[in-house]
């Protein structure tokens, strides 16, 4: 049921799906723009995929595939699900600013990461 | 309109403050995490990179509740990271035996995209701005006082 090479190819889109959100944050941010509409409404189907991907994770630990190293596994796990909520709360605030573009860019980077770091402990 | 009741960081310390806020939780879960399961492996790496992640914490916190003496204990602690950066980077670049897995600020951070060298400096460049200062209600001391 569970197919590490399908699992691989899904990281590596959700991964390149948060560069281009980490890329688009900075070019807000330095062009002194607050994040818009249509920036937060990727960031959160950015999170839809991540939740899926967690959900996949749950279930297929559930049906007895143990990582090495559980506990960095759901660390991990966790970091990748809470930190663009985080993200879209800062930006949707009426004091956001163009930092608050700059702390999505940076967040949407180090959930990327996460992501990678989440594939290699499976 | 600023409310004088409660401060709030603005400008480019709403990013700054969310960036040790990242590395305060990843420092932390990472240092808890080795501490716990491996911690005679590489016991300097692990106990340093709690400390770091405790600074990260502080400073965090810090950055969150804007005020004259958070602003100094701010101040401090960016300083003490800075030189813990450089000072554990020179030791395991001279002597990697002692750190045998990384911590977060070994060779200079360069796990973490050096951002753990780099970070220090803005932090005090951005916390030494007058609208910084004004913004934390801190003030210069007169001259000749003797603190």
């Amino acid at each position: 049921m569970f197919c590490a090479a399908m699992n691989a190819i899904a990281a590596l889109a959700i991964f390149v799906f948060l560069m281009a959100l980490s890329a688009w944050g900075l070019i807000l941010a330095a062009t002194r723009r607050r994040p818009d509409r249509t920036y937060l409404a990727a960031v959160a189907i950015g999170e839809i995929e991540l939740v899926l991907q967690a959900i996949v994770a749950l279930v297929v630990i559930a049906g007895g595939h143990r990582p090495p190293s559980i506990g960095e596994f759901f660390g991990y796990l966790l970091a990748t699900v809470i930190l663009l909520p985080y993200g879209i709360v800062r930006g949707r605030s009426p004091q956001a600013t163009q930092w608050d573009s700059g702390v999505i860019s940076v967040v949407t980077f180090a959930v990327a990461v996460a992501v990678l770091r989440l594939l290699a402990l499976w | 309109m600023s409310s004088p009741e409660r401060r709030s960081v603005q400008g480019p310390g709403r990013l700054i403050a969310a960036v040790y806020t990242l590395f305060a939780l990843s420092a932390g879960a990472r240092a808890v995490f080795q501490i716990a399961t491996k911690f005679s492996h590489a016991p300097l790496a692990y106990i340093l990179s709690a400390v770091a992640a405790v600074i990260y914490l502080l400073a965090a916190i810090c950055f969150t509740f804007p005020s004259a003496g958070s602003w100094r204990t701010a101040v401090v602690a960016l300083c003490i990271e800075f030189v813990g950066v450089v000072g554990v980077g020179l030791i395991s670049v001279l002597d990697p035996g002692l750190f045998k897995d990384a911590s977060v600020w070994s060779k200079f951070g360069v796990g973490y995209g050096f951002v753990p060298l780099v970070l220090p400096l803005i932090g005090l460049w951005w916390l030494w701005r007058p609208a910084t200062r004004a913004a934390f209600g801190e003030r210069l001391p007169p001259e000749d006082s003797v603190a």
